[in-house]
């Protein structure tokens, strides 16, 4: 994380696209003080929002842990430099694709300085392009190759380095004030397997803080995190090259809101708003690749998401049915019909 | 809710052996609604803020429901913002979440 300390080309694209910033570092500081300052006080001049937000005290207080679901029997993935599996040589150009905002339901476009809700609303990748090798990629494999269906817990800063491709600052630890965000983790699952590929899934739970660096040299300025509901991400290993083909790791777009954004801004408190953002991934190689497989034992995708989710969120032993289905179902069973309805997701970081 | 009440086994058992259980998110319970779909109408049109928990009949009929702000009244702290917002009086009566949901369930069942 050093390395993103101080004003230089690393960081997020808001920073870097401030013009000003050839002219030196102490003129950009000086001008982000001035940037904060202002930020900070625009919402006395400003905004009409509901009394009880404009006179609520600033909250002091870290949002405490979510316990997961972690199953005894889920071990610990691999921890080392270079995977045994990974014996060939990887180099995968892997693209970035961040797409911006919709407007949110909450309206927090209203309830913060504009300069403050662009730096949600211009996003950019970090990296457009980047280079992965062997050795960035071990993350995601077990430590030893079982059966489909096995689960893993990822290293969570070998993770966060993958993630940094998005954004200086991925947190495996969810930090944004005012919300109970789902448990921390990243987890794996070996999805199919045949001689000649292995297929693994992955879920990951992160959360970005999109506080330039330069708010934080003034106190009482904004924090702001981007919580995406969670990143579900796609390994194909070349089992006869040690080679990976294909890798994928993107915010998964079947829901209809699929991203948190949070400001804590001082003395108000916290503002929230629930959006959806259509692409946010990293992809390289190429997906067909294994396509044509004859798997010698796997598991349907939707069967491994539900594994990966389940390692979060012990409420998902619930039967849950699909709302379309549910009424032939208590049809059928003669049994009353529970319903949930939400005003985000349940089984995500989103809500 | 879902990291407490939830997540309790007693809770998951209850509701696995005495309901058809689903869950949605208001938007897309809206546009399933638009589509005709019965159960949807239903839920859209009697939806409020945040969470509800809806009993219904077999047949889809609405009977009772729980709203997670007016029902579930002792919040985490955590989920309010700021933080404490929506916290109970010391002296107010409290009880747990489990209770609540148990004893609804209960009295729709009762009624079924």
């Amino acid at each position: 994380m050093a390395e993103f300390i101080g004003i230089n080309t690393r960081w997020p694209h808001f920073l870097a696209e401030i013009p000003i910033m050839r002219i030196g570092r102490i003129l950009i500081v000086l001008l982000g003080l001035v940037c904060a300052a202002a930020v900070s006080y625009w919402p006395y001049a400003s905004r009409e929002g509901p009394v009880e937000e404009a006179t609520a005290a600033p909250s002091q207080q870290e949002p405490g842990p979510v316990p997961a679901n972690r199953g005894s029997d889920v071990p610990d993935g691999f921890r080392g430099e270079v995977h045994p599996l990974l014996n060939g040589h990887t180099k995968l150009e892997v693209k970035a694709q961040w797409t911006t905002i919709s407007k949110g339901r909450d309206k927090l476009d209203e309830y913060v300085p504009p300069p403050v809700y662009a730096l949600f609303h211009d996003v950019k990748p970090a990296y457009p392009t980047r280079i992965y090798t062997e050795r960035d990629l071990s993350v995601f494999l077990p430590e030893k190759i079982e059966s489909v269906g096995q689960l893993w817990s990822l290293d969570p800063n070998k993770v966060a380095a993958v993630l940094r491709q998005f954004q200086p600052r991925p947190s495996m630890h969810l930090e944004a004030k005012g919300r109970r965000a789902g448990p921390d983790g990243a987890f794996g699952i070996l999805r199919a397997i045949s001689s000649d590929y292995l297929d693994i899934a992955c879920r990951i739970h992160t959360e970005f803080n999109f506080t330039p660096k330069w708010f934080e040299l003034r106190p009482n300025s904004p924090t702001l995190w981007y919580t995406p509901a969670y990143l579900t991400g796609r390994l194909l290993v070349n089992r006869k090259t040690g080679t990976v083909d294909y890798f994928r790791l993107g915010l998964p777009t079947d829901k209809s809101l699929n991203v948190h954004l949070t400001v804590f801004l001082p003395p108000y408190g916290e503002h929230h708003d629930i959006v959806r953002v259509e692409h946010m991934e990293l992809e390289g190689g190429d997906s067909k690749v294994a396509d044509g497989t004859k798997w010698d034992s796997s598991l349907e995708v939707p069967q491994a998401q539900a594994r990966l989710t389940h390692e979060f969120y012990k409420f998902n032993d619930i039967a849950w049915v699909p709302t379309d289905k549910a009424l032939e179902a208590a049809h059928q069973r003669q049994k009353p019909i529970m319903a949930m309805v939400t005003w985000g997701s349940l089984d995500d970081q989103s809500c | 809710m879902r990291a407490g009440l939830l997540s309790q086994p007693h809770v998951i058992d209850e509701i696995n052996e005495k309901f058809v259980s689903t869950w949605i998110i208001i938007d897309d319970v809206t546009k399933l609604a638009e589509k005709g779909d019965p159960l949807a109408k239903t839920l859209a049109s009697n939806w409020e803020y945040p969470i509800d928990i809806m009993f219904l009949t077999p047949e889809g009929t609405l009977v009772s429901k729980l709203n997670s702000f007016k029902d579930f009244k002792d919040v985490h702290p955590d989920v309010a913002a700021p933080p404490g917002k929506y916290k109970l009086p010391d002296d107010a009566a409290r009880e747990s979440h489990v209770n609540v949901f148990l004893n609804h369930v209960n009295k729709f069942l009762a009624g079924t």
